[in-house]
């Protein structure tokens, strides 16, 4: 026994203490079997995938293993290095590389949830567009990162792609990952490249590295070029191509097949695979360009890609609603006076267009398909309809395409100057205005028009049309100030004329009656048919309630539009009723358009037997009766929102009774057109139906409620 | 690495049987901590042997009484607690106590009676004890070179001095010293957790 001193004793007691850490330090050396192996969890060509537990930080990870021949070994540990490399929310995270009894193994988060190819084919969680997109985004931003530090995923395909239960989105799988900055990797790359055969004959092995159906032409064959980013941007096209059809973008079946099929560019565009939903041809166009068999033709980076579907949500979220757009597009213009900024704009009105397009070609399917549900009873007058429909149709595909274009134009614009601004008006004038015009949405045109002029304030066919809105919402010094700076061709002395008859020398705007009003639109209607004047017209007429007395309206209404009547007699009856709503009658006189009644406080309405068509006259009406029986409408779309007590549609080819289920009607007198009449009962309110007799099924009659009373007229009467 | 992980201490496992076995393990581990608190206490050479027996046999009795909590109960203060009164009731009945007084405050061996005192005679005398019991325990695992290493370690001198004075690599007297340390203070742990 050593003599120790005495205070050595006392101290080496306390320093025993004092080094905890050396304590744990000792413990984690000692421990031979730091991880536990579970369950194996995956195996691809390369390494195999297993459950194990951590016992030092106490958690689960997996830990994967090479598959046991040499080269995959290389492999293994090329991955290592390159995804330590990656840190990025987005990427799966490598925490650790060792080697236990001989067996090389990397450690890495444990996966949760389930990746995209199951999810979409397998779950049965439905995923929306928008949820989609979200998820594509951030693997574009992990691919975005990965290029940045040199390296190239090379194997992009759904079930690379993890979603756990929160939502978070990782990138995994970079076992074929090269890193451009790493030179042994790309003289490795090289020699399996020239050591793969012609593939020209198809006999595909193993050294064509890459899933079939997913990778890029490229990977396939040398005379595509090198890999590079674009091969990723190739692959993620197909992955989006996945996301919107839910269908893979190559469908051969075998893999030879599906090898050739890349090479040629052999894939049918999403737009007409997908049948579940609409695919917007804005992201049909995307996929396309991402997919191209050239590289050169493809997105030069995914950081475009991601922009492209990035304006496309943008764009997608503020068009609920026309007003909303209108409102927006002015506000950017108005903060931003930079031509780069205006491009941006132009962009975001185009986007906006074609989402607005989408919905009126949705309206019009709806239409299209109620009308083909009826055929067989509406042969000829059903194909008739649908004609319209489907050239409509063609008319908006067309301008849609024309706007994407135009969206293609302004991000390859390099050069930022006015040139882009008068683009963009003129767009808006040709693609907006017009529209507007058309459908006499008179405010809406009105703004647009104002628009134009502040990106292009010498726009020729701006001012011109903007001196006739002005004149038709009363502001004749208005006009005269635009027709001071309209040097075109078109003729504006009847513009002149007609508005100084309404200002004083000072310019101001001077009293005028009812009767001078009509005058000037009788004047413009009936001095020789002129578009635009009829226009100017029909804008005046429009606005009659806003101007003067009801009572006084319905003197005008009286006389403006008993001048047109083709129907038999003309009669217009105008009632003021207890609540100080109106009701009113036009029943058996044909006078469209009726723009006269255009803001009436109407809250009764009868307008059967008459050629009414244009429901948008009646927004906003706090209409409670609707009688248009007999009458050309077609469809309910326009006022989906009015809440109808009373509707009679006899003798209309409504064919589409969406509207109809939601008004909260205690009365209704139906055509011979609807589909699914059990679903009258949804209307609780109903007490009173009127069907046309022998038309619809007593089974399908004796399904409705007990406690609407039903009665039947005589069809064909 | 085992007897870490046992819950029952050695402690425990000696109240638990009481036999003549145990009697002997427990003597063995805390005789000389009753010693060395002896000396402290000033009881002279010829009393400690009887002393020390009867500290032992009056703890030993009431053993199974002890309330043992693992990891809070402190045994060795009991044992200190014991100790002191069987020798303050040696000091009353052998009449020297007031003698015993006078001398402790002339040579200043033994402080004062406050707890501060005591306190420290029990603390030290208890590390010292047990830094000599895990030395027996792990002096036989090691070499000559290990030993001497240490031992001239802990008479404070510094690396190059031990690796001239036994012509040694300084790697190695470090790497030696090191490891000694490591064993040594595992040991300390393990038997103050066990027998505190």
């Amino acid at each position: 026994m050593i003599d120790f001193d005495e205070s050595f004793k006392k101290m080496a007691f306390e320093q025993a203490f004092t080094d905890k850490s050396d304590e744990l330090l000792e413990k984690i050396s000692d421990a031979k079997h730091r991880y536990k192996d579970g369950e194996e969890i995956g195996s691809g060509g390369m390494k195999k995938i297993v459950s194990s537990f951590d016992s030092f930080t106490d958690r689960e990870l997996a830990r994967a293993y090479p598959l046991s021949d040499e080269t995959k070994v290389d492999n293994f540990i090329s991955e290592v290095r390159i995804s330590a490399k990656l840190e990025h929310p987005n990427i799966i995270p490598l925490y650790d590389i060792g080697v236990e009894e001989g067996q090389i193994f990397f450690t890495m988060k444990k996966l949760s949830g389930h990746n995209l190819y199951e999810l979409i084919k397998k779950s049965n969680r439905t995923l929306s567009l928008n949820d989609k997109l979200e998820i594509f985004l951030k693997v574009c931003d992990a691919l975005s990162f990965a290029h940045s530090k040199n390296i190239l995923h090379l194997d992009i395909k759904p079930s690379n792609i993890q979603v756990d239960d929160f939502g978070q989105v990782l990138v995994c799988d970079w076992g074929l990952a090269r890193d451009l900055s790493d030179n042994d990797t790309i003289s490795e790359d090289l020699s399996t490249q020239e050591m793969s055969p012609k593939v020209l004959n198809l006999s595909y092995n193993n050294k064509i590295k890459g899933t079939p159906g997913y990778m890029a032409p490229e990977q396939i064959s040398r005379r595509f070029g090198s890999r590079s980013q674009g091969t990723d941007v190739f692959s993620l096209g197909a992955l989006l191509y996945f996301l919107l059809t839910e269908k893979e973008p190559f469908s051969g079946s075998n893999v030879d097949i599906l090898l050739k099929q890349t090479i040629n560019g052999d894939f049918i565009a999403p737009i007409k695979r997908a049948t579940k939903s609409h695919i917007s041809s804005a992201l049909n166009a995307v996929v396309m360009k991402a997919m191209r068999n050239k590289r050169s033709e493809r997105y030069a980076s995914v950081k475009k890609l991601s922009d492209d579907i990035r304006s496309y949500l943008q764009g997608f979220a503020t068009s609920a609603e026309e007003a909303g757009f209108l409102k927006e597009v002015k506000l950017l213009i108005i903060r931003n006076k930079v031509p780069f900024v205006l491009s941006i704009s132009a962009l975001i009105i185009t986007m906006l267009l074609t989402t607005f397009f989408i919905h009126k070609l949705q309206d019009e399917k709806q239409i299209a398909q109620a009308a083909q549900a009826h055929a067989e009873a509406m042969a000829l007058k059903s194909l008739e309809s649908e004609n319209v429909a489907l050239s409509a149709q063609r008319e908006t595909e067309a301008s849609r395409l024309k706007a994407l274009e135009l969206i293609e134009d302004l991000q390859t614009e390099k050069q930022f100057s006015s040139e882009l601004k008068i683009k963009a008006a003129d767009e808006l004038m040709t693609k907006a205005f017009i529209n507007f015009r058309k459908n006499k949405n008179y405010l809406n045109a009105t703004a647009t028009v104002r628009m134009v002029l502040q990106l292009n304030p010498s726009h020729q066919e701006a001012l011109y049309h903007a001196a006739l809105m002005e004149m038709g919402a009363f502001q004749m010094h208005n006009t005269l100030a635009y027709l001071k700076q309209y040097k075109g061709s078109n003729d504006v002395k009847w513009i002149r004329d007609n508005c100084l008859k309404f200002v004083d020398a000072s310019g101001r705007l001077k009293k005028y009656t009812w009767k001078e009003t009509l005058a000037l639109t009788q004047e413009l209607l009936y001095s020789g048919y002129d578009p635009d004047k009829t226009y100017v017209a029909w804008h005046i007429n429009s606005s009659i309630a806003q101007k003067f007395s009801i009572e006084t309206s319905i003197k005008y209404a009286r006389e403006s539009m008993s001048k047109r009547n083709q129907g038999q007699s003309f009669k217009l009856d105008a009632a003021k009723l207890e609540d100080d709503t109106y009701k009113v009658s036009l029943a058996g006189s044909s006078c469209a358009p009726y723009e006269e009644i255009r803001h009436w406080p109407i809250s009764d309405l009868n307008m059967s037997w008459t050629n009414f068509r244009n429901l948008s006259i009646l927004w906003g009406s706090p209409l409670k009766k609707l009688n248009i029986s007999f009458t050309p409408v077609n469809h309910l779309n326009e006022i989906w929102d009015l809440n109808i007590e009373e509707l009679n549609i006899r003798g209309t080819k409504i064919g589409n009774y969406e509207a109809v289920y939601k008004y909260p009607l205690r009365k209704l007198i139906i055509n011979e057109f609807c589909s699914s009449l059990h679903r009258l009962n949804d209307i609780k309110t109903l007490k009173e139906l009127s069907l046309p007799r022998g038309v619809y099924s007593q089974d399908k009659i004796s399904k409705l409620n007990k406690n609407i009373k039903i009665t039947y007229y005589n069809h064909g009467s | 690495m085992d007897k870490y992980n046992t819950r029952q201490t050695l402690i425990a496992k000696i109240r638990e049987q009481h036999n003549d076995q145990s009697w002997e393990e427990f003597t063995d581990l805390y005789k000389a901590y009753i010693y060395s608190v002896l000396i402290r206490m000033g009881v002279q050479e010829s009393d400690r042997d009887d002393l020390v027996q009867k500290s032992l046999i009056e703890i030993w009795k009431s053993l199974p009484r002890f309330e043992y909590v693992p990891g809070q109960g402190k045994f060795r203060n009991w044992i200190y607690t014991v100790t002191k009164n069987q020798c303050l009731g040696h000091f009353r009945t052998h009449k020297r106590y007031q003698n015993k007084i006078q001398k402790a405050s002339e040579q200043g061996a033994l402080e004062t009676d406050s707890n501060q005192g005591s306190e420290d005679i029990e603390d030290v005398e208890w590390k010292k004890h047990i830094f000599t019991l895990a030395w027996e325990r792990i002096e036989p695992e090691l070499s000559d070179s290990y030993k001497q290493v240490f031992m001239l370690f802990s008479q404070g001198k510094n690396v190059t001095e031990i690796s001239s004075e036994l012509d040694l690599q300084k790697n190695s007297v470090h790497v030696y010293r090191q490891r000694v340390l490591k064993r040594l203070n595992r040991e300390i742990r393990f038997l103050d957790d066990e027998l505190a």
